[in-house]
């Protein structure tokens, strides 16, 4: 029962959101930003969930990936 | 997922341990169980929710506290601990949970949950699950919070008519129920928890620019939204401890309130039953009376035999006598032919002479109107038995043996109703001892005005919100104007906050447009089902409002804004089934009492319907709403098996394979 829906509805809405956003960052950070949060969505202690994406995100900045100008 | 086995033990009204084997077929993919009132359906749906979740819920949708979920005749036997198991396959791997309560050492009689030790084990295909993953991994499976949209009680149904109410608390926490369940959450707290996560990187970057003098001023004013930012996130902070102890109070009140009116329900449950021992206690004072009655003419029964042989004697004399009688009408013609003859000399019938020997018969028979006085004798007899005969066979017979060994049976009944009226009343009444309704209607002010003060809460908790938002889109603009300046934009602090607040931007827009996806696609499913489900083919469907209310919409496009119970009942049925297909993507379906409220057609439809809305459907259910025969017929192709919950006494109940 896995709700493979819901992620397919999550995943969709960030697609549009992020060609709507005045800056573009990557699919594949933001599937990332999102599955950290989905593993992560019964658990009380946030602390690692924060943790977790700021990893990925210094990640990004070290691979040299900053957010390119909008369209 | 797939059921396949529920195991019980000591749970509610079952004492030791029961076994409900779920058939593996997907075509005969529905389980029925039938069972009367107080029987324990909803025991049973709370027993899978416990073995998930460790949590069973009332008829208000309270927690049951655990020391009132262990069977009463096993707590009086010193038998404290209850036990689930329930085994299913998921993803072609086998699962097995076992959730287990027991007293704990040292307790004498368990009063409150604290009193008991509470386990969960999980195997997955054979292995153990670590503890610490246990609920994880349940709730990867089988997430608590869709739970509601799959273990459902049928009698709270109408509950989903509050979301179509703009505010109201029910509607509220059932809209936020329904978005947990579809993930909303997760964007939400990912936009959080990024700008949670951009604070030390924004503080960080605006010291790295201390000293950069080009964007001095811009830097101030960021800095200055940045200290706003931090103050309303503080008050922000502060409300939402305000907020959570506001509403651990209201629930706290709205828990003595629902138990103040489940009293009030029992007081009139009380009158109920006074009102009828009353009654029953008359019906035997009166059948006393009558019993009396019997025995005062039942000597008339002693002396039947007697008088009914004496009747019959009378009877014969009578008939005697009217033989005799018949014969002595005759006598008067026979005199005349005799003196006739006598006169002539020659016989009146044969016309011969009269021999002497004729001539003294015939004086014989004509002398016998002598005996006149006899014949008055029989006449007045004959009279007499006829009329004595009459009377005695016009007896009533009271049979009062009969009579009183009925009446008696009519009163031992009655008594033992009076007994068992008389037990209630005496266990209402020391449920309802200390019972006060000035406190209860005191209570019921005070979580009024809890839900009040959570409003003013809520509506500055908005504000505070509002304001944030407000900060942060100016912030965002500021950052972009800032990162016009190469040496700012170089700095690895400002990259880094750009990064995380075009995500955290990303995240925030995200958040609504699944809203709105998910609103579109609910009303699509739910429509679907609802056309499957309804009678009413001028329907064009349903439309769905922000709070995930739902409307019927006819033919003209119009809302429709009456419906009856029933309709109520298949829109909550449809919305149900549309969260299900849009929140997950198979399970089973296991409902609780789901067609009280249906005429056969629709239920007729909602039956034909629910083998194909799920892989696999579970009914508890009275024979009052799902006829055994005539309903089941229409979907037999579909059953995989039929249990019963059968009455071992008032506090068990066993399950029975049909």
């Amino acid at each position: 029962m896995v709700t493979r829906n819901q992620d397919d509805h999550a995943l969709s809405a960030l697609k549009r959101a992020a060609q709507k956003a005045s800056k573009t960052i990557s699919d594949q950070l933001l599937a990332d930003l999102y599955a950290i949060q989905r593993e992560h969505q019964f658990d009380v202690d946030r602390a690692i969930v924060v943790e977790k994406m700021e990893k990925r995100i210094v990640a990004e900045i070290e691979a040299g990936n900053a957010p390119a100008e909008g369209e | 997922m797939f059921l396949k086995t529920l195991r019980i033990r000591n749970f509610m009204p079952f004492k030791g341990w029961h076994q409900i084997d779920f058939p593996g077929s997907d075509t005969k993919n529905v389980v029925i169980v039938f069972g009367d009132n107080m029987r324990g359906k909803t025991s049973l749906l709370n027993a899978i929710r416990w073995a998930f979740y460790q949590n069973a819920l009332d008829r208000y949708g309270e927690k049951i506290p655990l020391q009132k979920l262990v069977n009463s005749d096993a707590a009086g036997e010193d038998e404290w601990d209850l036990e689930v198991q329930v085994s299913f396959e998921h993803d072609n791997k086998q699962y097995e949970i076992s959730s287990r309560a027991e007293k704990r050492r040292g307790v004498g009689t368990p009063n409150r949950p604290e009193d008991f030790v509470v386990a969960t084990d999980l195997q997955i295909n054979g292995e153990v699950v670590r503890g610490d993953r246990v609920a994880h991994e349940i709730n990867r499976v089988v997430p608590e919070q869709i739970s509601r949209f799959f273990l459902f009680d049928g009698e709270l149904l109408q509950e989903y008519e509050s979301l179509l109410a703009d505010d109201g608390d029910q509607g509220k926490r059932i809209k936020e129920a329904i978005e947990q369940a579809l993930g909303v959450p997760t964007l939400i707290s990912g936009k959080n928890e990024l700008r949670a996560l951009r604070k030390p990187y924004d503080r960080q970057w605006q010291q790295d620019l201390k000293k950069n003098q080009e964007v001095k001023s811009f830097m101030e004013e960021l800095s200055a939204l940045t200290k706003r930012s931090e103050d309303l996130e503080e008050a922000k902070a502060k409300l939402q401890d305000q907020l959570s102890s506001a509403k651990h109070q209201y629930q706290e009140l709205q828990q003595q309130v629902n138990a103040a009116e489940a009293r009030y329900k029992q007081k009139a449950e009380l009158d109920q039953y006074v009102s009828s021992r009353t009654k029953v206690s008359q019906q035997i004072e009166q059948i006393e009376l009558r019993k009396l009655e019997s025995v005062r003419d039942a000597w008339l029964d002693v002396l039947r035999p007697d008088l009914e042989r004496q009747t019959r004697d009378l009877r014969s004399q009578a008939a005697a006598d009217a033989l005799v009688l018949a014969e002595i009408a005759k006598a008067p013609h026979l005199r005349e032919m005799a003196q006739s003859s006598l006169d002539s000399g020659v016989c009146s019938l044969c016309q011969s002479e009269l021999s002497t020997e004729s001539r003294q018969i015939l004086l014989g028979v004509h002398g016998s109107g002598e005996t006149a006085g006899e014949i008055d004798r029989v006449a007045t007899r004959f009279a007499e038995s006829n009329q004595l005969a009459n009377r005695l066979d016009g007896v009533r017979y009271p049979q009062a043996k009969k009579r009183i060994a009925e009446l008696d049976a009519t009163a031992m009944d009655l008594s033992l109703e009076e007994t068992r009226l008389a037990s209630e009343i005496d266990r209402l009444r020391d449920e309802l001892q200390g019972f006060d309704s000035d406190e209860t209607n005191r209570v019921r002010r005070a979580a009024e005005n809890a839900n009040a003060a959570i409003r003013t809460l809520e509506a500055k908790f908005s504000q505070v919100d509002e304001e944030l938002e407000k900060i942060n889109t100016k912030q965002q603009s500021l950052r972009l104007v800032i990162n016009q300046n190469e040496s700012a934009k170089n700095q690895r602090s400002g990259k880094i906050v750009d990064l995380i607040s075009t995500a955290e931007g990303i995240f925030a827009s995200a958040v609504g447009m699944m809203r709105d996806d998910l609103r579109m696609d609910i009303q699509e499913k739910a429509t679907s089902a609802f056309k499957q489900l309804t009678t009413d083919t001028s329907y064009k469907g349903l439309r769905i409002n922000q709070n995930y209310g739902l409307t019927i919409v006819d033919e003209k496009d119009r809302d429709v804004s009456l419906r009856s119970a029933g309709a109520e009942q298949i829109v909550a049925l449809s919305l149900i089934d549309g969260l299900n297909q849009t929140g997950r993507s198979t399970g089973p379906v296991i409902m609780d009492t789901p067609f009280g409220r249906l005429d056969p057609r629709h239920r007729s439809r909602v039956l034909q319907y629910l083998p194909k809305s799920a892989n696999q459907v579970v009914l508890f259910v009275h024979e009052g709403e799902v006829d055994p025969e005539r309903d089941l017929m229409q979907i037999n192709s579909k059953i995989g098996a039929v249990f019963a919950l059968e009455r071992v006494s008032s506090s068990q109940t066993k399950v029975v394979r049909k």
